[in-house]
């Protein structure tokens, strides 16, 4: 049960992350556009969080071998990739575009868009469904 | 479609103000550990009802944009409030001379391997053998171990586990790099050799196997030999004898017993407990005639023996990095020393198993005596 425990930990703490990055963007959106251009001064870190998240979940999903983990900020669970992959497999190329597109769009000065929101949301669903079904096997046994 | 969030945040804060009610209710006799234990999760507890209020406050929960990310949010913090009550809160209101006498031989464990967390309280509640709650501080073990010493070393696995959820960078990230690392290779020497694809394949699922669960249960099994010694080498053995079905096969969340045995092993051999390793070997091969069971085919390529060594040579250096204690045969100490009885105890054990139920009566005796305890 403590590897259970454990494997929610670290699920849990990873939603949370991205799902507060994600909240914290949306509401700069929703707030004014101007925030999203210019340097990253007023900007919220998350946002550079995000992108590494994603050129980390784009890196985890492309290559048969698994190279080197690379150190980034949230360390994602495997059940996340997992959950992705199996979601995005018939069109594995396409999906991996946009996860990097997105990561570039964070990393830049410009604004985010609309079915990039949509992309990132899509990775805050799967590690939602992720902690909430760990957390399912380690109390409902 | 924020309705029925707006309705069970209140439902939520009601939950928290009735658990922080709980806690405060806690006899006012409580030993101290169980006072201050009490105090931290009530500060949690009071964080969480913070949180709840400003989502209740925030206008934001009617915007469909951000409605689905505070689903999210409210789902964590349901699971925080499930987490609180299933663990702590039931653990204090429960709270008795047992555990008190358990919280104590896990305080003093952990002063004994350098444990660089605040040592957890123990709950003499579990129907589940040991295990631990890391963000509730909480380790839960059978009613019966307070008053028997084999099994104790089970404590250090437990104890393995909060490092393991709170120590990424110095022990998680490497151990999974490892991991990958070795199943890199595999997979290309599988492919130079021209294997089928299917076997290369299945590369795949046990790297996943391997990354998802097991690495846990392995580091947290050679942690606990690294801390406590032969003692955990034998304990282990014990519980898969008592416990244990069948011992070349895993399951999802658990690596197979007999490679958890060979992951101890190698832990003990970095330790330098050898002799004692090749002891408790002649007796695990008794375990294994005694099943009849073999190990499958692939056995090796599930469990490699190679990773195994490597992970207990990576495990054992960033231990001592860690600055955490080693146990290397007995250590003079002042008072009750938890891993030297713990050692002895299996010494004598087999020294005089008939016997031992007296001696064991007698050691935890002067165990509760050395930690201001009252005699069981």
């Amino acid at each position: 049960m403590s590897s259970l425990s454990n494997d929610y930990g670290a699920s849990a703490d990873f939603a949370s992350a991205v799902n507060a990055a994600v909240l914290a963007l949306k509401r700069a959106v929703s707030r004014a556009e101007e925030t999203l251009v210019g340097q990253p001064a007023g900007e919220p870190p998350p946002r550079e969080r995000l992108a590494l998240v994603l050129l980390d979940l784009a890196r985890q999903l492309s290559v048969e071998e698994a190279t080197e983990d690379v150190e980034t900020p949230l360390p994602i669970p495997e059940d996340v990739i997992t959950r992705l992959k199996a979601k995005h497999r018939a069109q594995l190329g396409w999906y991996l575009d946009d996860l990097r597109q997105t990561a570039a769009a964070l990393q830049g000065k410009g604004s985010v868009e609309a079915h990039q929101l949509h992309v990132l949301d899509d990775v805050c669903d799967a590690a939602d469904a992720t902690a909430s079904a760990s957390f399912r096997r380690l109390w409902r046994r | 479609m924020a309705q029925l969030l707006h309705q069970l945040l209140y439902d939520l804060r009601q939950r928290c103000c009735h658990l922080l009610a709980e806690l405060g209710q806690l006899s006012p006799t409580l030993a101290a550990e169980a006072v201050q234990y009490r105090d931290q999760m009530a500060a949690r507890l009071a964080r969480t009802g913070t949180l709840i209020e400003a989502m209740l406050a925030d206008p934001g929960l009617q915007d469909p944009l951000l409605v689905r990310n505070y689903f999210h949010d409210y789902k964590r913090l349901s699971e925080q409030m499930h987490y609180v009550e299933a663990g702590p809160v039931l653990a204090l209101k429960h709270f008795g001379k047992d555990d008190l006498a358990m919280t104590r031989v896990v305080a003093r464990v952990c002063q004994e391997i350098n444990f660089p967390y605040r040592a957890p309280l123990c709950a003499t509640l579990s129907a589940h053998y040991y295990w631990a709650l890391p963000r509730m501080d909480l380790i839960f073990v059978p009613c019966g171990e307070p008053f028997h010493l084999l099994a104790l070393a089970d404590l250090y696995h437990e104890l393995a586990h909060f490092l393991l959820e709170r120590d990424l960078r110095q022990l998680v990230r490497p151990l999974l790099r490892l991991i990958d690392k070795f199943f890199n290779r595999m997979v290309k020497e599988a492919r130079q050799k021209g294997w089928p694809a299917e076997s290369v394949a299945r590369f795949d699922e046990r790297r996943r196997q391997w990354k998802r669960y097991w690495y846990a249960e392995f580091a947290a099994d050679m942690l606990a030999a690294y801390w406590a010694g032969p003692a955990f080498g034998w304990s282990n053995l014990r519980l898969c004898t008592n416990l244990g079905v069948e011992l070349f096969e895993g399951v999802d969340s658990h690596p197979a017993d007999a490679a958890r045995h060979a992951g101890v092993r190698s832990m003990l051999l970095q330790t330098g407990h050898g002799a004692a390793a090749a002891q408790i070997d002649v007796r695990w091969a008794e375990l294994v005639a005694l099943t009849g069971q073999q190990p499958p085919t692939e056995y090796d390529l599930v469990y490699p023996p190679e990773l195994l060594d490597q992970m207990a040579t990576l495990l054992c250096s960033s231990a001592r990095n860690m600055g955490l204690a080693a146990w290397c045969g007995p250590v003079a100490a002042a008072g009750p020393h938890v891993t030297n009885l713990l050692n002895a105890a299996w010494d004598q054990f087999h020294a005089s198993p008939d016997a031992f139920a007296a001696y064991e009566h007698t050691e935890l005796t002067g165990l509760r005596q050395g930690l201001g305890l009252p005699p069981g």
